[in-house]
Parts: C-alpha cells; sequence; structure tokens
C-alpha cells in the first residue's frame, strides 16, 4: 500500500489500474454476450419491422414503426395448433423421462444388482448416439409399427432418446443424498418404491429440475426426428411448422423471424428462471451436443 | 438384569457349533429382482427404439426397397452402392471439411471462453449464461436465424463488408463462403457446449497447483502449458470426441442454412442420408448409408466411454 | 417386547475383502450389547446385516428364533439410530416421528399416532418441538428426535450406530445416561455401536468386541477391562496404551518379570505367577499394574521419574527403570513428586496381563489353592494399593 508520488491524483496507481483492468474485463464480457446474442436479438428486431422496411438499405438497426403485423399472420395461420403439439409433447416427455428416469436412477444409485455397471457405461453410450444416424432405421421401423405420423410415435421416440440422459443426471443427484436417510426409510417400514416416493423425490428437487430441463427442451426444439417422423399438419409440431414456413415463405423474413422469437422465448425464459440448474446438471457431465 | 453365564473362563469364545452353518446368497436375491424392474422401462425403452431400429435397418439394408416393400435381397449390393456413389463420396469430403473446421473453431474458442470466464465472478457468470444462448435454443432457429443475417436480404453482409468494397459478397452462394457460414453456424452454437465441458475439468484442477506455480514465479503461459493442459488432458479429449460425433452426423446446420447448397457444396454426410432416404426414398441404401455411418460412430461413442470410465477412476 | 438376536457364522465380503469374517454372537433378550472396535472393525457391517440393509454372504441371522436372511429391513421390526440422525429434511419433527407409524403393513389410525407422538415428545422434552423441521434444531435435540423415531414403534430391537458421536461431551455424558434410562424402562434388546470405549464399558450389559472384521471378545465390560482375550484387546481398552514387555517370570531369588536383562520385582500377591515362570510371553502393563513402594519394601526396583501429567484427581508418573524400559503410574495428586526423582516401583501381580507372544492370546493361570483374591482380583490389587499408597 505505497501512496502514489505526491501532487498526482488522490487515487493510487495501482488502484486506477486495477478498475483499468476490471473495466477492460467487463467490456470483453460484454462482447462475448453481444457475439453470442446478436442473431436473436437481430431477428427479434427484424419481427418488429414493418414489410417495407425490411427491404431498406443499409437495414436498420431498430424497427422504426415495430409493428405486430408478422405475428399476427402466423396466428391467423393457426400457428398456435403447433404449439400445442410441442408443449404436448414436451409435457408428455417430462413425465415419461422423470417417471422411468427416476426408477431406473435410483435402483442404479441404491441397489447393487449384477449388471449395474455395465448399464452406466451403456447409458452413457447412448447419451452419445447422434440421432440423425438414427433417422432413416427408425423411420423404416416405425413405419412397421404404425406408429409413423403420430404424436403417440414421436412422444415414445423422445422419452426413449431423453432417458439416458434423465436417468444420468438423476442417478448423480441420488448420490448425493445421505445413505442413511434411505436407511432409516427402510428400517422405519417402507419399501424401496415407497421410500423412493416417500423420501428419496421430494429431496431430489434441483435433480429433477435439472433433468427435466434437459428434457423439455430437447422435446420444445426437435427438429429432425420430428421432420422425419411426421408429415400431416395434424401432428405438426413448432420446428417443423417453422421450417415449413421457410419454404412457404421463402424471403419473407419478417414472419420467419417472427415464428423463430416465438420458439426461442419459452426457451430463453426457462433457461434464465433455471439457469443454474441447467449449468449444474451440464457440469455434471450429462450434455447432449 | 442377570448376565448370562459364560462358561468359559474369558468369556470371549462362543460356543463353537460342529458344523459351520452355511447360508449362502440365492442367484438372485428379491432386492436384485426389484432392481430390474425399476431398470425395466429403461431398457425395453432403448431396445425398441434404439437397438431395434438398427437391427431392421441393417435387414433392409440387404434388400432392394420400393417404397417399404422388400423386393429383393441385394447382399451387401447397397453398401457398394453408397460407397461409390459421388454423391455421398462428395458428402464425405465436405462432412471432413465442416467437422475438422467447426473442431477447430469450437474447441479454441470454447478453450479460451472456459480459461477467461473461469472465475465465478458476476459478469463471468453472466457471459457464460449468454454464450449458452444459442446452445439451449432450437438448432433449426439458430441456423434460421442465421441464414437471414448471411442472407442478401438482410443486406447485412454488404452494409458491414461495403467499406471494404465487397458490397456484393454473397456468402451462401459461393462454395468456400457457404462453408465458412456453416462452420460458422456450428462455432456460434456450441463454443459454449465445448466451454462447459472444459470448465468442469478446469475447475476440478486444485488451485494450490496454480498458486505454488506463481509462488515459484512461473508465467500465465508457463502454468497453462505444465499445469493446466496437462491435467485438462482427458476433458479435451472428451470434449473433443463429443464435438465430433455431433459435427459428423449433424444435419440441421446444413439443411436449413444452406440447403447443402451451392452445387452440394455444404452437403454433409447427415444431410445426404436424410436426403436418400426422406427425398429420394432409397430406403434400402439409406438404411446402408445409416449402417456405415452408425458403425463410424460406434469407434466415436467407444472412446467416449472409455474416456468417461477414465475420468471416473481418477476422479470418482 | 423384547427378544434375541444371533449370527451364526455370518460373513460379509465387500468384493475381496472381508469385512466381517465368520460371527458368531447370541445377544440375549433386554440384554444392552456393545459393538466396539476402531474404525473399518466391522461394527456398522453387523448392524447393516442385523437391520437387513447388507446382505450376508454366509452364515444365518435370527431375530428370534426367526432366521431373518431374506427378509428386506422393512419385515424386521427392528429400530435405528443413525450416527448423522437422518431426520428427513422435508418433514416436520411431527412427521418424522410419524413416519415409521404411517408405513404400509404397520399403518396406525391417525388419532393412535397422534397419542403416541405426544406421549414420546413428552418423554424426551420434545413437546415445543414438533412444527419445526430439522434444520431448526440444536444437534442434541435433533439427537432426541432420531431416538423418538426409533422408540416409536415399541420395536423389539433397536439398533444405535454411534448416536452420540456428534455431540459435544457433556451432552454425549448426559444424553448415555439417558440412553440407559431408556433401555431400563421400555426393556427392549439394544445394540449399540460406538468406538468410544467409556460408552461401552458404562452403559452395556455385554460388550463386543472387533478388529478387522473378527470377534476379538465379547463379555461383560467388568471382564473385558480385567480380563482382556488378547493383545488387541488389552491394548484397545484403558485409557492410555498398555505397555507390552517381552521377557518372562522369574521365581529366582524372588518373584520378578525378567526383560531386557532386567528384573522387575512382582510384589507379592494373591496369584500363581510361578507357575508360568520361565515360559516366553508378553506382559501387558496398564498404570494400575505399577506402583510406587518405599525403598525398602521386600519387592521394589529402583526408576527414574522422567514426566509427570495431571489427570483430575490423581498425577500419572512417567518413571524410567535402570535398562530405560519407560513405565507408567497413577498416583494421588498430592504426593510431592517431581522430575529426576529417584524412587521404588514394584509390579502389581493381580494387574498384570499375560499374552502368548506367538498368538497374542491370553494366558490363563492355574488356579491358586485355598485362595480368595481370585474371584475379584482387581479388588484385591486395588485394596493393596490404597493401602502402599497410605504408607508411603
Ligand atoms: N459399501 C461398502 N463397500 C465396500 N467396502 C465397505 C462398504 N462398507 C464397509 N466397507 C468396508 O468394510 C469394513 C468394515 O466397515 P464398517 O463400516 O463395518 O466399519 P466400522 O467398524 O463401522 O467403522 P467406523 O467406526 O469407521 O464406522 C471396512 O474396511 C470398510 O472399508
Ligand atoms: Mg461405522
Amino acid at each position: 500500500m505505497r501512496p502514489d508520488s505526491p501532487g498526482k491524483a488522490a487515487i493510487p496507481l495501482w488502484k486506477r489500474r486495477q478498475r483499468m483492468r476490471a473495466l477492460v474485463r467487463r467490456a470483453i464480457n460484454l462482447a462475448i454476450a453481444l457475439v453470442a446474442l446478436f442473431p436473436i436479438l437481430w431477428g427479434l428486431s427484424t419481427s418488429f419491422k414493418t414489410t417495407p422496411e425490411l427491404a431498406t438499405f443499409p437495414p436498420t438497426l431498430l424497427p422504426a414503426h415495430p409493428t405486430l403485423e408478422h405475428y399476427a399472420l402466423l396466428f391467423r395461420t393457426g400457428i398456435e395448433r403447433y404449439m400445442l403439439n410441442s408443449v404436448f409433447l414436451s409435457a408428455a416427455t417430462v413425465i415419461g423421462c422423470l417417471a422411468f428416469g427416476s426408477l431406473a436412477a435410483y435402483a442404479m444409485a441404491r441397489v447393487k444388482f449384477r449388471g449395474g455397471n455395465t448399464l452406466l457405461l451403456v447409458i452413457v453410450a447412448l447419451m452419445s448416439i447422434p440421432l440423425p444416424s438414427l433417422l432413416v432405421p427408425t423411420f423404416t421401423f416405425l413405419a412397421q409399427l404404425g406408429l409413423l405420423d403420430s404424436l403417440t410415435g414421436l412422444a415414445l421416440l423422445y422419452i426413449a432418446y431423453q432417458l439416458p440422459i434423465a436417468v444420468w443426471v438423476l442417478y448423480g443427484y441420488f448420490l448425493t443424498i445421505p445413505i442413511e436417510l434411505e436407511h432409516a426409510a427402510r428400517v422405519d417400514g417402507y419399501s424401496r418404491f415407497a421410500t423412493l416416493r416417500k423420501v428419496i423425490l421430494p429431496l431430489s428437487g434441483p435433480g429433477l429440475v435439472a433433468a427435466g430441463l434437459f428434457v423439455v427442451t430437447f422435446a420444445w426444439n426437435d427438429f429432425v426426428v420430428a421432420v422425419a417422423m411426421t408429415s400431416s399438419d395434424a401432428v405438426r409440431t413448432l420446428p417443423v411448422a417453422i421450417y415449413g414456413y421457410l419454404g412457404f415463405y421463402g424471403r419473407e423474413w419478417g414472419p420467419l423471424t417472427a415464428s423463430a422469437i416465438l420458439s426461442t422465448i419459452p426457451v430463453i425464459v426457462v433457461f434464465i428462471v433455471f439457469q443454474r440448474f441447467f449449468l449444474g446438471g451440464m457440469t455434471s457431465g450429462g450434455v447432449k451436443s | 438384569m442377570a448376565l448370562p453365564e459364560t462358561a468359559d473362563y474369558w468369556g470371549s469364545r462362543p460356543p463353537q457349533p460342529l458344523v459351520m452353518p452355511r447360508r449362502r446368497r440365492p442367484l438372485l436375491s428379491a432386492d436384485e429382482i426389484r432392481a430390474y424392474g425399476f431398470v425395466a422401462p429403461l431398457v425395453v425403452l432403448e431396445i425398441l427404439f434404439v437397438v431395434t431400429p438398427l437391427v431392421i435397418g441393417f435387414y433392409y439394408s440387404l434388400h432392394r426397397v420400393d417404397y417399404f416393400e422388400l423386393t429383393s435381397f441385394r447382399g451387401f449390393d447397397n453398401y457398394w452402392r453408397v460407397l461409390t456413389s459421388p454423391m455421398v463420396l462428395a458428402s464425405l469430403a465436405a462432412t471432413a471439411i465442416f467437422a475438422i473446421g467447426a473442431l477447430i473453431l469450437t474447441l479454441s474458442v470454447g478453450l479460451s471462453l472456459a480459461l477467461y470466464l473461469e472465475q465465478d465472478t458476476r459478469w463471468n457468470i453472466f457471459a457464460r449464461a449468454a454464450a449458452l444462448v444459442p446452445y439451449v435454443i432450437s438448432m433449426l432457429v439458430g441456423s434460421l436465424l442465421l441464414r437471414w443475417i448471411f442472407s442478401t436480404d438482410s443486406g447485412l453482409v454488404a452494409a458491414a463488408l461495403g467499406p471494404f468494397g465487397l458490397g456484393d459478397t454473397t456468402i451462401l452462394a459461393d462454395p468456400t463462403a457457404a462453408m465458412g457460414a456453416l462452420i460458422f453456424n456450428a462455432g456460434w452454437r456450441d463454443s459454449a457446449f465445448a466451454m462447459i465441458l472444459l470448465l468442469a475439468g478446469l475447475k476440478s484442477i486444485p488451485p494450490q497447483l496454480h498458486a505454488a506455480a506463481r509462488v515459484d514465479g512461473a508465467s500465465a503461459w508457463y502454468r497453462f502449458r505444465h499445469v493446466t493442459l496437462p491435467l485438462m488432458r482427458i476433458p479435451i479429449l472428451i470434449a473433443v470426441v463429443r464435438l465430433l460425433i455431433h459435427f459428423v452426423n449433424v444435419l440441421t446446420f446444413a439443411l436449413v442454412l444452406t440447403g447443402g447448397g451451392p452445387n452440394g457444396a455444404t452437403q454433409t454426410m447427415g444431410l445426404a442420408m436424410y436426403r436418400l432416404g426422406f427425398l429420394d426414398a432409397r430406403i434400402g441404401e439409406a438404411n446402408a448409408l445409416a449402417i456405415l455411418v452408425f458403425l463410424f460412430n460406434i469407434v466415436l461413442i467407444a472412446i467416449n466411454v472409455v474416456l468417461f470410465s477414465e475420468r471416473r477412476r481418477a476422479a470418482p | 417386547m423384547t427378544t434375541s438376536v444371533q449370527f451364526r457364522g455370518v460373513t460379509k465380503r465387500f468384493g475381496s475383502a472381508e469385512a466381517l469374517s465368520a460371527l458368531d454372537l447370541k445377544v440375549e433378550p433386554g440384554e444392552f450389547v456393545s459393538l466396539l472396535g476402531p474404525s473399518g472393525s466391522g461394527k456398522s457391517t453387523t448392524l447393516g446385516l442385523l437391520a437387513g440393509l447388507i446382505e450376508a454372504d454366509e452364515g444365518e441371522i435370527l431375530i428370534g428364533d426367526r432366521i431373518v436372511n431374506d427378509i428386506g429391513p422393512e419385515g424386521r421390526d427392528i429400530a435405528m439410530v443413525f450416527q448423522n440422525y437422518a431426520l428427513y429434511p422435508h418433514m416436520t419433527v411431527f412427521e418424522n416421528l410419524a413416519f415409521p407409524l404411517r408405513a404400509r403393513g404397520r399403518r396406525r389410525p391417525e388419532s393412535e399416532i397422534e397419542s403416541r407422538i405426544a406421549a414420546v415428545a413428552h418423554a424426551l422434552g420434545l413437546p415445543d418441538l414438533l412444527h419445526r423441521y430439522p434444520r431448526e434444531l440444536s444437534g442434541g435435540q435433533q439427537q432426541r428426535v432420531a431416538l423418538g423415531r426409533a422408540m416409536i414403534r415399541e420395536p423389539k430391537v433397536f439398533l444405535l450406530d454411534e448416536p452420540l458421536s456428534n455431540l459435544d461431551a457433556r451432552l454425549r455424558i448426559r444424553m448415555r445416561h439417558d440412553i440407559k434410562a431408556l433401555h431400563a424402562a421400555i426393556g427392549s434388546t439394544i445394540i449399540y455401536v460406538t468406538h468410544d470405549q467409556a460408552e461401552a464399558l458404562s452403559m452395556s450389559s455385554r460388550i463386543a468386541i472387533f478388529d478387522k472384521g473378527k470377534l476379538q471378545q465379547y463379555a461383560s465390560p467388568f471382564e473385558i477391562y480385567n480380563r482382556p482375550a488378547n493383545i488387541f484387546v488389552a491394548n484397545f481398552v484403558g485409557e492410555r496404551e498398555t505397555l507390552f514387555l517381552d521377557g518372562a517370570i522369574a521365581t529366582d531369588p524372588a518373584l520378578c518379570f525378567r526383560c531386557r536383562d532386567e528384573a522387575l520385582a512382582i510384589r507379592p500377591g494373591a496369584t500363581n505367577l510361578g507357575a508360568v515362570a520361565g515360559r516366553p510371553l508378553k506382559l501387558g502393563l496398564r498404570t494400575e499394574a505399577v506402583e510406587l513402594v518405599p525403598a525398602d519394601a521386600p519387592a521394589a526396583f529402583p526408576v527414574t521419574v522422567s514426566q509427570i501429567e495431571l489427570a483430575g484427581p490423581d498425577i500419572i508418573v512417567y518413571a524410567t527403570t535402570g535398562t530405560g524400559i519407560e513405565l507408567c503410574c497413577r498416583v494421588p495428586a498430592n504426593r510431592p513428586i517431581a522430575r529426576g526423582d529417584r524412587l521404588h516401583a514394584a509390579l502389581v501381580p493381580e494387574a498384570l496381563h499375560l499374552f502368548d507372544p506367538e498368538t497374542g492370546a491370553a494366558i490363563a493361570l492355574p488356579a491358586l489353592e485355598n485362595s480368595q483374591g481370585r474371584r475379584e482380583p482387581a479388588a484385591a490389587a486395588f485394596a493393596y494399593k490404597d493401602a502402599v499408597q497410605r504408607t508411603a
């Protein structure tokens, strides 16, 4: 804490340097955020511009006369039906994954059974199977089952695809719950299943949320599986509908960006609210590209 | 309470039974049976929707298929056709360029971000969260938004490059630039994914190691080379393998951003397979290609599993 | 409401390591048995096997006369208190206490649950805490709730796994007392795991001492302390380390223990030490086996005081013999002793523990004819000790 040479400003040099460095760091952090968010912000701005404004050059940064016309157009043509399909699928997938996932994760975390360790490795392998490589065979198989082009078939696929991650995240979480609580419940007269329901699950809020987040964002966002397995309008999900708009509206970027924003907003809201759980789940290794 | 009499003076040796009673565990305990019941839904679903399709896909890949009708057995003919098809070969080349480019970009940006944002300060947490947004939103939507930015319609590229006399560049119409845009799309979306994987590795390095190296007068670069990198070997390898699996197979980027164009320059393997199966309806060949790609994936997945076990062994 | 518990040749392996080897142990109805041993000796494993939380690899486990090997913990009608209490954090004290009474198969009507909780809460001084969550309780209160949750079902067998080790020293002594009172009141069979010998010695009707998965000795606290079955037990029990010396008893010219070219004189007493004279053995010495005697006593050897420690009303004197053996004895604090003093000491025959140097097992002395001292050797030793100290 050596004072600076007399006569200079009251703030010592080292302190000014420190502040300077902090400012630079903040500027860099802001730049990182801006690069990451720019396409979304630009899309957001575009979706509020009037159609004539979209054609001006050089492009305007913010809409001069903000309008909801593109959103109105989407809702006039029934985008809410696709959104509802996506909501339904997301809910079904979350419920299925958490129910089956907690059963399996509990058995793997708490019961010693032959094949348990192998199952863990199989789950790691399953988590890294890239979905695009499964599309054609799965399509072939679903066609035989008669489950093509149905929300049920899609939900079953989503559950199967996301179960490994759900199991993985829940497994990690269950391991952090003190084993004595489980022992206490067993000695108190509760079966394995009742212990899971009455003691383990009520204490697994964060784990369930983290697993649920992975599953729900997948189901809400998925495009490749849905576009491959469905074709009729009645079972179209939001991402497939957006892809359809790309063909239909072509270069009309107003409705296109508006639909993109409609798909993105729920995800970002969920992400902001549950950010902590997202990162917790991701750093535990349960991440899928 | 009266103490029971111990016959033995030292009271230590309980009476030894003549024959040691033996009760071995039954082959499957009740608990084990219950555990199998608990994992049954998982196992059944995975077998049904992951394993079975692959088996059926393999079966189909050996046949001539006309609109889902197996018309004749072809042996490995489909494989031969696929491997000699110019479209598939071109897509292999495109995939290689894309995967390597995207891997280099994603990994270097991800590692830089992880190192730069390692400390849990508020501004760093904010930047990390922002960087993750492209990863959490729909891949389709992300590519769509980038397509809008790169398209000539938006005027953004022209406005940005105009001052350099490149005002009429059409990125998505130029093979090289389109591939660049595709790689950029991958980097924009997945760098944060790499960052998260690497951050987890960074955080598991004991801070004392860095402190000790600093006290010993090691420079930042020296510490990175000799402390961070060696300890990050497995996390980096895991990130490489997982990104590679993803980039080799992904089809959304190309389908939405470039549509595989111009002239097939950005048609990666995932997209080729999709074309073959869903647009050309050549189910037999599409399944053959899927099986081939899957065999390649199996290698990467196996490496991933080995790395995973190794990391668990290092830090259980 | 009490029952016996029995292990018959029970073995438990984790991987290839045997956590418990061929355990034979019988606990009579209403007994209070402590399982005592160092960390990793298999105490918790024993308890877990009995509770059904761990499955035995070999052998039979009986509760009453029922073999329970293939019955899960929920079917064994036992209660358990855990070291970290294992209170359900998402339930209030009331719900924690009610939990065992709401289990399927032994569900009680809500009115009965309430009256039982009221009774248990009263007995343990918890009535004001019923609507708090575990995190809002002090360690001692949590401990009581854990006890209450175990009591409430009136189980036939109570298992406690180091229930007091997370409490501070004073509270621990009070809870020790409370648990003993509880045992007296309900009369259930109690099996109590601890690695605190003071707890085991003060509470139990019998103590089972474990080391490396093997039962070393199973006897009353008095026996354990005064007649340790082997070197391990002798060393493990006692407030400070037991000193072991290799040598042999000699009777020529007087009774003494020969070791490292030195003869440590043993004062006369009511034991038959002469019977094992000449046999190589290991001698175990606790503080009460050495005493300071006047220089002209019939049996004495010179020592030099090397260190003094205050221990409550007594002082512990460390004294070195001519060849450098460091002995240790206890004398009243009012005796003026200082470092460097040259004094005389003798070994107390009744307090000596003899072990086979090969096997480590205790060597039993043949009975002494016309002896009365044999029944309570320690009492005799203490009486003599007092007499010596008064004269010194
Ligand atoms: N689940 C397990 N898996 C593998 N080894 C175990 C397991 N539980 C216990 N062990 C091993 O079995 C041995 C006995 O353990 P146990 O828990 O019974 O010891 P303890 O006497 O209760 O010790 P402590 O006083 O530390 O509680 C130890 O060596 C321990 O490492
Ligand atoms: Mg223990």
